[in-house]
């Protein structure tokens, strides 16, 4: 089934990347227009332009309509980046008229593509929907909302059952005819052949490092991806800089009345450097000792989880079976989910459970770690040399054998690395965890600032550069002694 | 042509301190050593003793002792960890390892020779830099190659123990320190799992509002990175050693490069804290937060950069007659663009991870309601605003990946 | 006519405060349209020779003179000025490998071309039409456009030969050309230079490590080892004795054609 669903992936991706540069465009151009409507007009600060519903379909379709124009009569930013070019079928450059004339069968292309791709969606939500209706059929609750028929005796329930089934089953048998006939007229790449959309004009996509360059590259703002760069990069700064609210005039009128302040940070007061200040009950040494060894725990356990979990999330050891490939993307997929987050939010998280303190912080340092280095370990197994496992796999040794003393030899170095650059990044961490309840020295800088007391912070922030200077410079020399 | 080592002439008093400081260091570092695990086990036992701890159970004298004590029966009796490092070690005149009889009559001989301090300081005036306990019982310093066959493995010395003891004492007084309470996992755990369920089931309302602070969130990445390659680019050729010589150059150098490790040293949130009390709530100091961060941050990874560029471009161009600038512009700045953009997008993806927090100290974006919801056990709320976060950093990764693979 | 072009005298460099020697006490003399070539082991200070000649290293003592100019306390835009007139070739090509040919060849005018449209990428008209000439020279008009790294290395060194030649230079360095191409793209390499010193009377200085290529190629040879010049005359003077003086007891002569 796979070669005859093969589409040029290339053409795809580039359509998708003009796409959505084009949809963003657009984001940028009403937010823009909303911006002055209200600046002009001025009407309150929340008022929005009102927006008429089909306005969304028309927009991604007007969008979809200027990237296919934009991919054919020049070359646009998705077709640089994935390095195609159009030129006749017998090499020769298109001309204007050729890629005028195939707009619209490429249109046709895509948005027949399209409606294949929504077909395919059929047989899953049918499917769906007839668990869930055998779900409420039966009483258990599977997706509240979704309700296809009552209770009913069930014999009869089972025979609408076995109904559904069977018309479900032909409707998949269907979709599958359908969209095998309609990608294999659009891309007959089993046969051999061009799609349809290039063949209809006589003309071919080729990889743009085969073409011969015969002349000067031309200079970049008479190129269109060129232009639209310029374009794009021109309405995020306009954008973002309305959007974030960015204003020097604040900056600068401000800075007459809290210029203060810096005066009072770079005079710190160190009273309570080592004795003990008596509202929070430590000292900055105590909270910095503290600090670094809620790191240091944070990277022990990271490291001690992360390491056979990187086994687990790496391809060449795991996809030898279906088994296999579930337990490595379901690897992957936490590494990348609990990446994703913070380590303050976990913090937050994690407060909950165990109570405020440095404990706190060292669960939720130690969750960052483990998946921050689990997918630095894994990535690593998997550029390994291949070699030798070969070697050992050749002479009858066992998985773990070969992982033991084939695998393990080769990444102890850069394992020591990743692990002392999450150290770092770890004591960084650490210093203002304690903002939201973790523990250490971010809880005594902010009690101070709430308390307005800016000599006792600059005490403390002189305190963290110092520290997390030293680790900084420790670990990049360790680094470079592994290395 | 140079001359052979040891027919240059010593040198004597206070300028062999030039010659002997390593001995110095490797002692310090020794006694640095003991010193923390007596530190740190005191901690750990009157914790576990008394629920308190305390570093210092004895006399601060006491510690003195035993550290100078073990120090040096360490290095007289086995090789200390400072030694294993430098690979330094106690050897007879022959330079051959001495026999434990005669270790043990040196550190026995030292007792006499340290204790009114001049045996060991004589070593400055001796003629082959020995102090007397060395002179007395014919054994010297030096830094020996150690043969494989010689090479024990690690559970056979009293340095590789060490590195097991102190691994041991620290990971125990950590857990003290940082107040390690698994019961308080077990406790509140039933707790936590009505906080995990609620997070799994967002509050689907939440999304459009969830979906502008997350665009105020990447704008805020955006633009913080973009004004920051502004500043870096140039100040990072004024942070690169081999572009800054001369004494004018070198200075400007050092300074640019402390004042960028102090302004990295300080973390987003805590610049965020400042400028907060600078231009007031919102996404604007978020932005100045990140932006000031991102410059010593981009400053340090474009300067080591241009620290290692391939010489040979400039040299010819140097040869040609170019003046600096046709230099830069012709010879350093074409081999320099790609890994510029490769660091520039590691920036962006970190800027964005770290926009989504910066909210919890009054940085704008997504961080404040997310902060808010938490502390008002809006669960479901928050768990919202965690999904649409997971999206947008996931897929920035993604991309910001892809697009470094493709730049190298 | 031989009037000398270059003349060193009693050049010392001394690196590490006195700990390596690399060139000691160094006197010679180039005449004008020679080809001097310098010859001997590695080490023995020919690249360090030949780099204190465009002062890209700076001798530690001794003098420098170049048609009567002293190189050696030259200084800023006359430093440039002298250097635009000493072409230089290099073992590793020395090319910015993401530019184009085009553009690395350019880069040999910068001395000359005016600074501002430099800055800009813009170089005046006869600057190109200099260029192609140069590139048809050494026969690669067709890749004028093609990216640097996508060569092969005997084409990388004639781009670097066009590169000097675009300097219109009275002398031309070349600090082992040819030590990283195999032999037969090494013989068509050093024809170039052979026609630069023939056609264009460009007086020529090369380093390098075949003393049969030397034989073959240079008016002039000049041997050094540890720092010192060892030998200096004509390439059929040198026979087994003073071979192997000049490489030591273990060496012996390949032929390389």
């Amino acid at each position: 089934m796979r070669p005859r669903f093969r589409t040029p992936r290339k053409q795809l991706v580039a359509l998708a990347v003009d796409w959505t540069l084009l949809l963003y465009l657009s984001y940028c151009v009403f937010f823009l227009i909303n911006h002055w409507y209200r600046a002009l007009v001025l009407v309150s600060p929340v008022y929005r332009v009102p927006f008429p519903p089909y306005g969304y379909l028309v927009a991604i379709a007007a969008t979809l309509l200027l990237a296919v124009v934009w991919q054919n009569l020049g070359t646009s930013i998705g077709w640089k980046g994935v390095g195609l070019a159009l030129v006749r079928s017998d090499s020769g450059p298109a001309s204007f008229g050729l890629r005028l004339r195939r707009i619209v069968p490429d249109l046709i292309t895509w948005a027949l593509a399209l409606v294949g791709a929504v077909l395919l969606l059929l047989p899953p939500v049918g499917l769906f929907t007839l668990l869930n209706g055998v779900a409420r059929g039966t009483g258990i609750s599977f997706v509240p909302g979704l309700a296809l028929w009552p209770r009913a005796p069930w014999p009869i329930a089972l025979g609408e059952a076995t109904l559904c089934l069977l018309s479900l089953a032909l409707l998949a048998f269907g979709v599958w005819l359908a969209v095998n006939a309609l990608w294999g007229f659009l891309w007959p790449a089993r046969k051999g052949r061009e799609p349809w959309c290039d063949r209809v004009v006589r003309a071919r996509a080729v990889p743009a490092s085969e073409l011969e360059v015969t002349g000067p590259k031309r200079r970049w703002w008479r190129t269109s991806f060129g232009l639209v760069t310029v374009l794009l990069i021109a309405f995020t700064i306009y954008v973002g800089w309305l959007a974030t609210e960015i204003s020097l005039k604040t900056f600068v009128r401000r800075a007459a009345t809290t210029g203060y302040l810096w005066g009072w940070i770079v005079t710190p007061d160190f009273t309570y450097f080592v004795n003990p200040d008596p509202v929070l009950q430590d000292s900055i040494l105590g909270a910095l000792i503290e600090t670094v060894f809620m790191a240091l725990m944070a990277t022990a356990l990271g490291l001690v989880f992360a390491f056979p979990l990187s086994f687990l999330g790496a391809r060449n050891i795991m996809t030898t079976g279906p088994v296999g490939w579930l337990v490595y993307t379901v690897t992957r997929g936490f590494f990348n989910v609990v990446r994703s987050i913070e380590t303050i939010i976990w913090a937050v998280v994690f407060a909950v459970w165990v109570k405020f303190g440095p404990f706190a912080g060292v669960l939720a340092l130690a969750t960052h770690t483990i998946a921050a280095l689990g997918k630095l370990y894994s990535e690593q197994v998997e550029a390994i040399d291949p070699g030798p496992v070969e070697a050992m796999a050749a002479s009858g040794a066992r998985r773990w054998q070969v992982i033991r003393y084939g695998v393990i030899p080769q990444i102890v170095p850069s394992f020591l690395a990743f692990t002392l650059y999450r150290w770092d990044i770890n004591v960084r961490m650490s210093t203002v965890i304690g903002l939201v309840g973790g523990g250490g020295i971010g809880r005594i800088l902010f009690y101070y600032k709430n308390e307005i007391l800016w000599h006792q912070v600059g005490a403390v922030m002189a305190v963290i550069v110092v520290v997390v200077w030293l680790m900084d410079y420790v670990s990049g020399r360790v680094r470079e002694r592994i290395s | 042509m140079r001359e052979p080592g040891f027919l240059r002439p010593k040198p004597a008093g206070l300028a062999a301190l030039g010659v002997l400081w390593q001995r110095v260091a490797v002692t310090l570092a020794d006694a640095l050593f003991i010193a923390y695990l007596f530190l740190m086990s005191s901690y750990c036992v009157s914790r576990a003793a008394t629920g308190t701890g305390s570093y210092l159970l004895v006399p601060w004298w006491v510690l003195l002792v035993v550290v100078v004590e073990v120090v040096a029966g360490w290095q007289a009796l086995g090789t200390s960890l400072a030694m294993k490092a430098t690979g330094l070690s106690v050897v007879d005149a022959s330079m051959r390892p001495t026999p434990f009889t005669r270790r043990v009559a040196r550190y026995l001989a030292w007792h006499v020779s340290f204790l009114p301090l001049l045996g060991t300081l004589a070593a400055l005036w001796d003629r082959d830099h020995l102090s007397w306990h060395d002179r007395w019982t014919g054994t010297r310093w030096a830094r020996v190659e150690e043969s494989p066959s010689s090479r024990r493995p690690w559970r056979r010395t009293s340095w590789g123990w060490s590195i097991l003891l102190a691994l041991a004492v620290t990971l125990t007084a950590g857990a003290f320190i940082t107040k390690v309470d698994l019961g308080a996992l077990l406790t509140g755990a039933p707790k936590s799992a009505i906080v995990w369920r609620r997070i799994v089931q967002p509050d689907w309302s939440l999304l459009s509002d969830g979906i502008s602070l997350l665009t105020v969130t990447l704008f805020m990445a955006l633009m913080a990175t973009l004004f920051a390659i502004l500043f870096a680019v140039p100040l990072s050729f004024l942070a690169a050693r081999n572009l800054m010589r001369g004494v004018v150059g070198r200075s400007v150098y050092t300074i640019v490069r402390g004042v960028m490790s102090v302004v990295r040293s300080i973390e987003p949130i805590v610049w965020a804290i400042i400028f907060v009390v600078w231009v007031r709530v919102g996404a604007f100091p978020g932005v100045l937060a990140l932006f000031v961060h991102s410059i010593a941050d981009l400053v340090k990874l474009y300067s080591e950069r241009l620290e290692s560029i391939d010489p040979g471009p400039v040299e010819a161009i140097t040869a040609a007659g170019g003046n600096r600038a046709q230099v830069i512009l012709y010879g350093i700045i074409p081999q320099i663009i790609n890994p510029y953009l490769s660091f520039t997008l590691y920036r962006w993806d970190i800027n964005v991870r770290m926009a989504t927090i910066i909210g919890v100290v009054g940085g704008g974006g997504i961080g404040n309601p997310l902060y808010l919801a938490t502390r008002q056990w809006e669960w479901r709320q928050a768990g919202m605003y965690m999904l649409l976060i997971v999206v947008a950093v996931w897929a920035i990764d993604y991309l910001s990946s892809r697009l470094r693979e493709r730049l190298s | 006519m031989t009037e000398p072009h270059l003349v060193i005298e009693h050049v010392t460099k001394v690196y590490a405060r006195g700990e390596v020697l690399a060139l000691s006490d160094v006197s010679l003399t180039v005449n004008r349209g020679e080809f001097a070539v310098l010859i001997g082991l590695s080490g023995s200070g020919k690249s360090t020779l030949l780099r204190c000649i465009n002062r890209l290293i700076e001798p530690t003592s001794g003098r420098i003179l170049l048609g009567g100019v002293d190189v050696t306390k030259a200084r800023g835009a006359e430093l440039r000025q002298l250097r635009r007139k000493i072409g230089m070739v290099f073992q590793h090509f020395n090319l910015v490998k993401r530019s184009s040919v085009l553009t690395n060849v350019l880069a040999g005018r910068l001395g000359y071309a005016p600074a501002g449209g430099t800055l800009v990428g813009r170089f005046p008209k006869e600057d190109l039409e200099r260029a192609r000439a140069c590139l048809e020279r050494v026969g690669l008009l067709e890749k004028m456009y093609v990216r640097a790294d996508e060569l092969s290395g005997g084409q990388q060194q004639r781009v670097g030969i066009a590169r000097a030649l675009m300097q219109e230079p009275q002398i031309l360095l070349a600090d082992e050309p040819v030590s990283a191409l195999d032999p037969a793209t090494s013989s068509s390499v050093l024809q170039y230079l052979e026609q630069m010193n023939l056609e264009d009377g460009v007086t020529v200085i090369c380093a390098l490590h075949f003393l049969s290529l030397a034989r073959r190629y240079g008016t002039r040879i000049v041997a050094l080892k540890g720092g010192g010049i060892v030998f200096e005359g004509l390439p059929a003077e040198i026979d087994e004795v003073r071979f192997k003086e000049i490489y030591g007891e273990d060496a012996q002569e390949v032929e390389v054609r």
